[in-house]
């Protein structure tokens, strides 16, 4: 048995991203006996360190030694992909821009049934490079079956949840039966039952010889079987070692910045914040009472169902949200939430086959989508994932006041002050004049949220908005929304993580498979 | 009105400050707008005026991809969503966005519910130019109208969604109500265009037709099989000559050239393709002239449309045409072209 021998070891290296030089000179060693996580803030470098372990960042300097894969005298550097699994929000949005533009192609074609199969997603990383052995197709039943997932094999991606197609990426990665496996967030946008069986899936896999990396922001995520833990701040490896060593309330605080609490439980970590002076927000200089009238009923839906053929996403749902109240939804993936969001949009069509009222307007009575457009604001994923078009940041924040994905109108003065002021409040000074595609996903979520809230909106709907925000990140826009449930901004607050639904919640839906389990106020539900 | 100039010509070009959306919306408010046919045109349009409030219904053939697809976006039948001839009955606008033969084979069936003051609306000039062949001959009570966006439907919706629009061109072919023009304008601002273009169902037709077969595909194709041909004719290896010859136009050339210009990109390229390139522009360009004016004149006869509509109806068309798309697929320079796109770094199936 190969005990303590080196596995993989990171020489010296300075990674190039686009024209920046990260993690300048880094020394980082995994021994075969040890799994590693890691973790820090938001654009902090984790990422990009662990896409230079399979060749996804060039270097720029040093070398990486693949210990796993060397032979008694010749040390292995080039990056050895086929032995490297690899699933991250990154590879996720690639895979769903592909799908896109795969939908078009097959919406000009006139082919619209064709579509890709989780299947076809997991078998994809072999068929790039060979055909599928009788080998491929055992491991894939394996795979399959250790996660759980024959369900939805079928399925075409486009109509799968978050979480089901973070799965599929998983099998993806581990039907090449991997000697290193890395797993970027691979817990967000899972509800807390996938949360507890893929760690426990996890921690499985890490009984094996096959090495894991974890990279999380929430340290309740770190599972059991992580042996070490590499700490990571502004481009630099800041701290490692063995996981009891470096994770001290100390050590988290100096890596965020701010007064952090760290507990050591039966069941892993709890992190809480520690005391401090809470510096308050005042949002009078770019807050602007509505000069809409907001009905008594903002929205009703009555017997609405969402279908497609066999499938029933949301199954006669009864539901309104009236003047004054704060909603949270909760429910487990693929429970019809995400759904419901779409319907208020418009940007799921069967609201128009549905008694969907909003604003006081019934859909399909002759009303425009714009002019219910302008009564929200939004935050979710799916939106993060629409803005592909290259811009600034800033003029991302600007077309809130159009709810158009992309500038088409100059601002007028006030506007801009309006919006120079969300970026003063949510402190996004120093990102907001870059490239908005080129900021990383918890950066461009501070954006969609200054883009919701400049026109003031009488809704705001957020669709898990704490989804890859790190804690310090996740702290800011949790207080931001605890301040804006004291405005008259209503909010509908979608998520997965009961922990985070804001004290100004005032009522709550749980949904399951479409049909509401339980709902009213959220002293009664919760 | 407003007149654009267009390198020294003046066009006519109706503008949304000049036509806003809620002067459409008025326009249409006593309309009910038949959409028959969901395929390519027909969601990009009927999905954006919904949207913009409009009362719209679908006519489709029922069991088919279509109707499900309908079902899936939200037209419910029996009441929003109906059989072809239905929607024709009760609509007061009738778009008739069906495929081109599709039309002709459709028109004995839709004419007698054309009845006085409706309107007949197309998004291609096709069937009404060449009305001896298709037969579609409108009756003369009714006005006959058409907006044709510059792009897919897919791109018809998606840019509405995104809140900008697409440019469409606008024709009148038969004023009788005298209210043609503003329910012309008001049903392309309905379904989401920016800026409208005059023109006649003849011009939009000939052009259409002439850019299809040329430099829009025929002609592209074509050249670039010659060059290919002649590169591989000296040597040159598959990958080598479909990378000078497609790759590097499609991925590289032709974007900058959408950005700023095919003038631009003359004006800053390196100097040995400049020079080489403008001396030999005249000459293609003089090549192929004579090919352009016989190409119109065919278009222009009808002798193309003829064309068109004997073999489709022909019973083994299919077969043979099948047979000619095989050809193209598995010739040697599409299918190297495949490879070079497979090995393309950006391809995301080669991240780990």
């Amino acid at each position: 048995m190969e005990t303590n021998k080196p596995f993989l070891t990171v020489e010296n290296i300075t990674v190039r991203l686009r024209d920046q030089l990260f993690l300048k000179n880094s020394f980082w060693q995994i021994r075969s006996d040890q799994h590693w996580a890691i973790l820090g803030p938001n654009g902090s470098g984790k990422s990009t360190l662990v896409r230079s372990l399979w060749g996804g960042v060039p270097l720029q300097s040093g070398h990486i030694v693949y210990d796993f894969a060397s032979h008694q005298m010749e040390p292995q550097l080039i990056p050895q992909k086929d032995e490297i699994g690899y699933v991250s929000f990154e590879l996720q949005q690639s895979l769903m821009e592909h799908e896109a533009f795969q939908e078009d192609l097959r919406e000009y074609a006139g082919r619209t049934e064709e579509v890709t199969t989780a299947r076809d997603v997991i078998f994809s990383g072999i068929l790039a490079n060979r055909t599928i052995t009788p080998v491929d197709e055992e491991r894939f039943l394996k795979v399959v079956d250790h996660l759980g997932i024959q369900y939805l094999l079928q399925k075409s991606i486009g109509s799968l949840s978050t979480g089901e197609v973070r799965k599929t990426l998983i099998a993806r990665a581990l039907i090449k039966s991997p000697r290193l496996l890395i797993l970027d967030e691979p817990f967000d946008g899972l509800d807390e039952r996938s949360r507890a069986t893929l760690a426990e899936s996890i921690n499985r896999l890490m009984t094996g010889p096959m090495r894991v990396i974890l990279v999380v922001h929430r340290l309740e995520e770190i599972v059991l079987n992580i042996t070490h833990v590499l700490l990571v701040k502004e481009g630099q490896l800041f701290m490692q070692g063995p996981k009891d060593e470096i994770l001290t309330s100390e050590n988290i605080s100096r890596l965020y910045g701010f007064n952090l609490h760290l507990e050591r439980t039966n069941r892993g970590f709890r992190v809480s914040y520690g005391s401090e002076k809470s510096d308050k927000i005042d949002t009078s200089v770019v807050y602007e009472e509505s000069l809409q009238d907001v009905p008594e009923v903002l929205i009703e839906m009555k017997d609405t169902t969402v279908q497609y053929d066999d499938l029933i996403v949301l199954d006669r749902l009864n539901w309104s949200m009236r003047r004054g109240e704060n909603w949270a939804i909760l429910g487990t993936n693929g429970s019809g939430k995400s759904t419901i969001v779409k319907l208020i949009l418009g940007d799921n069509l069967q609201g128009y086959a549905n008694q969907v009222m909003l604003f006081g307007k019934r859909k399909g009575s002759g009303e425009i989508l714009w002019e219910i457009k302008r009564h929200i604001g939004a935050v979710s994923s799916e939106l993060q994932v629409q803005h592909r078009k290259k811009m600034s940041a800033y003029d991302v924040i600007t077309s809130g006041f159009y709810d158009s994905i992309g500038l088409y109108r100059y601002p007028t003065p006030k506007q801009k002050k309006i919006v120079d002021g969300w970026i003063e409040l949510l402190k996004i000074g120093d990102i907001s004049n870059q490239p908005y595609h080129q900021l990383s996903y918890g950066q461009k979520r501070m954006i969609l949220l200054a883009r919701a809230m400049v026109k003031s909106p009488p809704l705001l709907i957020m669709d898990e908005p704490c989804h890859g925000l790190d804690i310090s990140n996740r702290r800011r826009i949790l207080r931001i929304i605890e301040m804006i449930g004291g405005t008259p901004t209503q909010l509908l607050y979608v998520t997965n993580h009961r922990d985070e639904i804001p004290n100004c919640i005032t009522h709550v839906m749980r949904l399951h498979k479409g049909k509401v389990l339980s709902q009213g106020r959220k002293e009664d539900i919760l | 009105m407003v007149m654009i100039n267009f390198g020294g010509v003046e066009e006519r070009v109706v503008t949304r400050g000049e036509f806003s959306l809620s002067k459409a919306q008025e326009v249409l408010r006593n309309e009910t707008v038949a959409v028959l046919g969901y395929g390519v045109q027909g969601p990009g349009q009927s999905l954006n005026m919904r949207d913009n409030g409009t009362r719209v219904i679908v006519g489709q053939r029922q069991n088919t991809s279509s109707w499900n697809k309908a079902l899936k976006d939200g037209w419910v039948p029996g009441l929003t969503l109906f059989s072809l001839e239905e929607a024709a009955a009760k609509g007061t606008v009738i778009e008739y966005l069906l495929s081109d033969a599709g039309q002709k084979v459709f028109w004995p069936t839709l004419k007698p519910h054309l009845t006085e003051g409706k309107t007949l609306f197309f998004s291609h000039g096709f069937a009404i130019t060449y009305r001896d062949l298709t037969g579609v001959i409108p009756p003369k009570n009714i006005d006959v109208v058409m907006v044709a966006p510059k792009g897919s439907g897919l791109s018809v919706r998606r840019n509405f969604l995104d809140g900008s629009g697409i440019n469409s061109s606008f024709a009148i072919f038969q004023d009788y109500t005298g209210k043609a023009e503003e329910r012309a304008l008001a049903l392309g601002i309905a379904m989401g265009s920016g800026y409208l273009f005059l023109t006649t169902f003849e011009k939009e037709v000939f052009s259409d037709l002439v850019g299809e077969r040329g430099v829009l595909m025929g002609a592209i194709a074509g050249i670039m099989e010659a060059q290919y041909d002649e590169l591989r004719r000296h040597g040159h290896s598959p990958s080598e000559a479909f990378n000078e010859t497609v790759e590097e136009f499609t991925q590289s050339l032709i974007k900058l050239a959408a950005e700023k210009g095919m003038d631009w990109l003359y004006a800053n390229c390196s100097t040995t393709a400049q020079r080489g390139a403008l001396d030999w522009k005249g000459r293609f360009r003089d090549a192929a002239a004579p090919l352009f004016s016989d190409l119109y004149e065919r278009v222009a006869d009808g002798t193309e449309a003829r064309i068109v509509l004997e073999k489709n109806s022909q019973p083994d068309y299919r077969e043979k045409l099948d047979a000619e798309l095989a050809e193209m697929r598995s010739s040697e320079m599409w299918r190297a072209g495949a490879k070079v796109r497979e090995l393309r770094p950006e391809n995301w199936k080669r991240e780990a």
